[in-house]
């Protein structure tokens, strides 16, 4: 196989182990068996017999389907998009992220553009990324550097966000804990809470005290402090805490 | 069971596209909110599908799943437009607070059989797993339904996807903005 330009990859994968690495000017190579089609800008790969390892050059796009088995992606990708019933999901790097698992931990190292993850159960943890739209129904989920706009949604998990700059937030859960951390200096045009307990925090606080009771209205005030960029952070939780703060 | 039983009420085939759609968190949101909160959170979406589907030829709700809708849609171009409106108006009524929950929609098009007002096939067995492929606000189709509107809809590949109940993965895609 030749290689070096950008491609688009394909892998139907069954139950076993799948390794996909970008390489910097790197020639096109498999290890494992596999049946392979090649038309020289999409290769697909298909019967998977094996754990299997396919190197393509940095900035390739790939696409993964698996009933199980875990999916490793290393180095710097182009769009990932990975199904999977059940088995770790474990990405590096990629321009962009889009992984359906029924029952999977997911962790997502750096995504330039968006990082969108839905899982059934699982921990979901993303490094940095642009726009977030992650949604679980009981796995945890925690996104370190958003510098977009974030759109977090669990049943039952705690969703933790820290936002690199000001962007518009929905986070919303039924039964979890949000912990959100905003820049200092940002300025929340609202907050709310449709129940649970509301508490905004300052910065360099652990907390201010400014905690609504359990009817859960915070609307329309400013949870910040300063004069920096705004956003707007709707933050529901008809059971649990609410936490916006400011680092 | 006699020969009858297993034979008379199954007829006519048609060819259009089955739309589920389905309440994110909902049977969690009924535990903790009760149950005249969840009656009204039933009323208010059929509400919105029912405006949704008003002026789409030929289309009905089939009949209601729990918290979930199936819907029957002749055309997959005019089922893909109000699954957009759909998610739209909800997302609306979340904004403004009236409406707590997401909700999500699948989309798979082929032959139906016409049992009563019923409709059964594989194609309704498909439809009912690509919702469970959504996440909240999101529409999710086939490549059927890709291939019946790629021209009138923006999609993203999701991938092959193994469903319970289908051998070969299926393709999916999402819509975009969806």
């Amino acid at each position: 196989m030749d290689g070096g330009t950008p491609r688009r990859v394909r892998v139907s994968s069954g139950s076993h182990r799948l390794r996909i690495i970008g390489e910097a000017g790197g020639a096109w190579r498999l290890e494992g068996q596999a049946h392979v089609v090649d038309d020289g800008s999409t290769m697909t790969i298909s019967s998977v017999r094996s754990g299997l390892t396919v190197v393509v050059p940095e900035g390739s796009d790939v696409i993964v389907g698996s009933a199980s088995g875990r999916f490793e992606a290393r180095g710097r990708l182009g769009h990932v998009a990975v199904s999977t019933k059940s088995g770790r999901v474990d990405i590096d790097h990629a321009a962009s992220v889009d992984v359906r698992a029924a029952s999977s931990r997911v962790d997502i190292g750096e995504v330039a553009g968006t990082c969108r993850v839905r899982t059934g159960s699982g921990r979901v943890t993303v490094g940095s990324c642009g726009d977030a739209d992650v949604s679980t129904r009981s796995g945890r989920i925690g996104l370190a550097r958003v510098s977009g706009k974030v759109e977090a949604h669990s049943v039952s998990g705690r969703i933790t966000v820290t936002m690199e700059r000001a962007g518009d937030v929905r986070a919303e859960t039924v039964t979890g804990r949000i912990e959100l951390s905003l820049p200092r200096g940002t300025k929340v045009d609202r907050t709310d809470a449709t129940a649970g307990t509301t508490e905004r925090q300052a910065s360099d606080s652990t907390s201010d005290g400014a905690s609504d009771d359990a009817t859960g209205e915070a609307a329309g005030e400013a949870a910040g402090e300063g004069a920096g960029d705004t956003c707007t952070v709707v933050a529901r939780s008809t059971t649990g805490k609410v936490v916006v703060a400011h680092r | 069971m006699n020969a009858a039983s297993t034979t008379s009420a199954t007829t006519a085939v048609a060819t259009g596209s089955v739309m589920f759609s389905d309440l994110v968190g909902f049977t969690e949101f009924n535990d903790v909110r009760g149950d005249d909160a969840a009656l009204g959170v039933l009323e208010g979406s059929r509400e919105v599908m029912d405006v949704c589907l008003q002026g789409v030829t030929g289309a009905r709700v089939v009949k209601e799943l729990g918290d979930g809708l199936m819907v029957w849609i002749p055309a997959a171009c005019d089922a893909v437009d109000v699954a957009t409106r759909l998610v739209g108006h909800i997302g609306e009524r979340r904004a403004d607070g009236s409406f707590p929950l997401s909700m999500r929609v699948g989309i798979h098009h082929g032959d139906v059989r016409e049992r009563g007002d019923d409709l059964v096939g594989m194609t309704v067995n498909v439809a009912a797993r690509i919702v469970d492929q959504a996440g909240p606000s999101e529409i999710v189709v086939s490549e059927a339904v890709v291939a019946a509107c790629h021209d009138h809809s923006s999609f993203e590949a999701i991938g092959p996807v193994t469903v319970k109940g289908v051998s070969d993965p299926l393709w999916l895609y999402r819509v975009s903005g969806g």
